[in-house]
């Protein structure tokens, strides 16, 4: 599944700290979080499905600081492109930040193949 | 209401014989292997030759119809690894007429034959799936059985 082979891919970046969705508060930081936005469908005209899929993967990057969560992502883009992985960059990074924790972010869409099963 | 014809679930067979009299039974008695990963499917068209008629006595000249066109029919699959389409790449290699049996809900089943007349590797961008693009030449009338 997509989860299993983003967590793979990212994991050796943050500690193992990729998670799906959301992560508790106490999490340390660095960490990544990633959600599916989408994909592009694909079925055959006989109704059939291929074994592959497609996924929008959005992945956010949580730190202390600017630079490195902007390490960090640049780390998840040159990851995510290369082998096995292969994902596409669907546009640049996006930098955030969260008022309440003072946390520094950021995110960027993929465009990731995987196993279906 | 009338329920319109959906292309989801269609159905293209491939053989490499050809049938002894061109019928529907003729057509259905061949051993036939599915083509999967089919991603668009040409028009299937019955065209007419023309030439231009001028009537003796002032009538209006038109068009008239003499005789069938040659029929082109084109193919998009996905490229994966499948019978079928080891077969169609077999037929653009050899050159020779194959039978065809094209089957869409609602609308029946098409027998023709056809030999391969182009394929094409199409790749693309970095997200691109492979594709295959055939061009086929009718050789045969199209035989629709409902």
């Amino acid at each position: 599944m997509v989860e299993a082979k983003i967590i793979a891919a990212l994991g050796p970046l943050v500690n193992d700290r990729v998670y799906p969705d959301t992560a508790t508060a106490d999490t340390p930081l660095p960490f990544i979080t990633f959600q599916r936005a989408g994909g592009a469908p694909l079925v055959y005209v006989d109704g059939t499905l291929p074994d592959k899929a497609n996924a929008r993967m959005q992945i956010n990057v949580w730190g202390k600081g600017r630079a490195e969560v902007s390490r960090v992502m640049a780390a998840v883009e040159e990851a995510l492109c290369a082998a096995p992985a292969f994902g596409l960059p669907l546009g640049g990074p996006i930098d955030r930040s969260d008022e309440l924790t003072g946390f520094k972010g950021a995110q960027q869409d993929f465009s990731v193949w995987y196993e279906r099963s | 209401m009338i329920t319109p014809s959906l292309l989801l679930n269609a159905r293209l067979w491939i053989s490499a014989a050809l049938p002894a009299q061109k019928t529907a039974a003729g057509f259905a008695a061949l051993p036939f292997t599915q083509v999967r990963g089919c991603k668009v499917f040409g028009t299937l068209v019955t065209q007419y030759q023309t030439a231009p008629y001028m009537p003796i006595g002032g009538e209006t000249p038109y068009q008239r119809r003499v005789g069938r066109a040659p029929a082109s029919w084109s193919l998009d699959l996905y490229r994966i690894s499948d019978a079928g389409q080891e077969m169609l790449a077999a037929a653009a290699a050899s050159g020779q007429a194959h039978s065809f049996q094209l089957t869409v809900p609602g609308l029946g089943v098409h027998y023709f034959s056809a030999e391969v007349s182009g394929l094409g590797l199409a790749l693309g961008g970095a997200a691109a799936l492979a594709e295959i693009s055939l061009s086929l030449e009718l050789r045969s009338e199209v035989l629709a059985q409902s």
